[in-house]
């Protein structure tokens, strides 16, 4: 069981919430950027999956604050948003971002990706520890 | 005590006892906003997470939950539209099932006719975001409406629902309707996809509003479209100046390296926008061979198109770096400027001090 972090003040992120739960992960959900900030760091989750307008910080100083900690670098950021414009798209991916999801998007799509991203990550972790 | 004393004691006291009814009457409606906008908020709480149980599950709400979302209708017909809003595929058709259950959809046909201009816009946003196929015509009808604000959220609507038949409709309306900015009108059309290609190519051959023309340029540029190359090469000799820049910016988008003769041709337009365009077409084409056409470029009497074509050839890698380093022995003092103004900022992102 995956740990994810969902960060959006929409009501959609309730339903995408729901879902991953469904599929077995533990979803924490936070509506305000500092508040995730500061449990991002303290708990690592597994995944993170964001919006880039959200209360207090954006989306993307969320992920710059966690590309600069060593302790949370690795962590996947994935993001859902609204904003289409390809400089916003761009900027996500030059910070580090696995993904950039525009809404509307197909929710069982995402639970598929979430699904493919988790065995890829099981996948090397076992390679890695087979092969030292 | 005199009459008069009497009597300015009892307007004083009059006085006194309606000061203190119009701040407890104060007092109160503000308790009583704050109050509503909690319970409000609590609402939306609460549907929020009836109706993502329900969609994540792909069920249709069961009788107790429909009667509890009638009984707010505005709130309810709210948290599913923007649920809606952001979802595809299976997720919206339920959310679509429970509005139709809660018999919210009457309600929005009846806003669509309402007196009251957002009402309209409302019923409008909220048909496109559940994708409500089969009220298109109502939808439609409110293309033609007096306020702009409703005229916008109907063409999002069809747009959502994604209507290509109407799609020509939609740009006539933008033709004649004046005040639409191009951003708003590149995100209706956008969320049409690329089917909106064909309809837009169209309207290019046939159009002959020149505000319709510049717009689909500008959307097929925006949307990679690669066969609107043709038509936009050969918009390239439009006598509409503002079509022929935004042909070149649109080329230059796509990409294809097919246009390059066209935009080399440009590069001499009498108009500087149109040059700069081109300059700026031409680096991100990635055309080497237009490397003496974008060199001209810099001796331009107009600094936009000087700074293009230094950008072009900054873009050109090791072959435009060395036209630029040539250009430093230009008897044009421009050039000279420009290339070295370029290759400061080619060094600061290669990181070179």
């Amino acid at each position: 069981m995956a740990r994810i972090f969902v960060i959006d003040d929409q009501p959609q992120v309730l339903v995408i919430s729901h879902k991953l739960k469904r599929a077995g992960h533990d979803v924490v959900h936070f509506y305000n950027g500092e508040e995730a900030i500061a449990n991002i760091s303290s708990h690592r989750p597994d995944l993170v999956l964001l919006d880039v307008m959200i209360p207090g910080l954006s989306g993307f100083e969320i992920l710059r604050h966690a590309r600069e900690n060593p302790y949370t670098t690795a962590i996947p950021f994935i993001f859902i948003s609204d904003r289409h414009l390809e400089s916003d798209i761009t900027k996500a991916y030059e910070l580090g971002a696995l993904d950039y999801i525009t809404k509307p998007f197909n929710l069982d799509f995402l639970t598929l990706k979430v699904r493919n991203l988790f065995r890829l990550l099981d996948a090397r972790r076992d390679s890695g520890a087979s092969n030292p | 005590m005199h009459i008069s004393d009497a009597l300015a004691l009892g307007l004083l006291r009059a006085f006194v006892v309606v000061s203190l009814l119009a701040i407890s009457w104060i007092a109160f409606a503000r308790a009583r906003r704050a109050w509503s906008r909690r319970e409000n908020l609590r609402l939306t709480w609460e549907y929020q997470d009836i109706l993502a149980a329900c969609i994540s599950d792909a069920r249709p709400a069961p009788p107790g939950t429909v009667r509890r979302l009638q009984e707010h209708p505005r709130i309810a017909r709210e948290v599913i539209s923007s649920i809606a809003h952001s979802l595809q595929g299976a997720d919206v058709v339920t959310a679509r099932l429970i509005y139709k259950q809660c018999r919210f959809l009457k309600d929005t046909v009846s806003d669509l006719r309402s007196a009251m201009w957002y009402r309209r816009a409302r019923g409008c946003e909220e048909l496109g975001d559940l994708r409500v196929a089969e009220m298109v015509d109502e939808i439609a009808s409110c293309l033609t409406d007096p306020v702009m604000e409703v005229r916008l959220s109907a063409a999002r609507a069809l747009g959502s629902i994604g209507s290509l038949a109407l799609l020509k409709t939609i740009l006539g309306v933008l033709a004649t309707g004046g005040r639409w900015g191009a951003l708003d009108t590149y995100e209706i059309l956008r969320s049409f996809g690329p089917a909106a290609s064909k309809p837009l190519l169209q309207s290019m051959e046939t159009w002959s509003a020149p505000r319709v023309r510049r717009m689909a340029a500008e959307l097929l540029g925006l949307m990679h479209s690669v066969e609107a190359v043709p038509v936009l090469r050969a918009s390239m000799r439009d006598p509409d100046l503002e079509l022929r820049t935004r042909a070149a910016r649109a080329l230059g988008r796509i990409g294809d390296p097919s246009a390059e003769p066209e935009l080399i041709a440009g590069m001499k337009d009498p108009w500087w926008s149109v040059r700069a365009a081109c300059a700026q077409a031409l680096g991100e084409l990635g055309s080497v061979s237009s490397i003496p056409d974008i060199e001209r470029g810099l001796t331009d009497r107009s600094w936009w198109v000087r700074r293009n074509s230094g950008e072009a050839l900054g873009r050109l890698g090791s072959p435009g770096e060395l036209s630029l380093k040539r250009n430093l022995g230009s008897s044009d003092r421009f050039a000279r400027r420009m290339s070295m103004h370029v290759l400061r900022e080619l060094q600061v992102r290669q990181g070179i001090p």
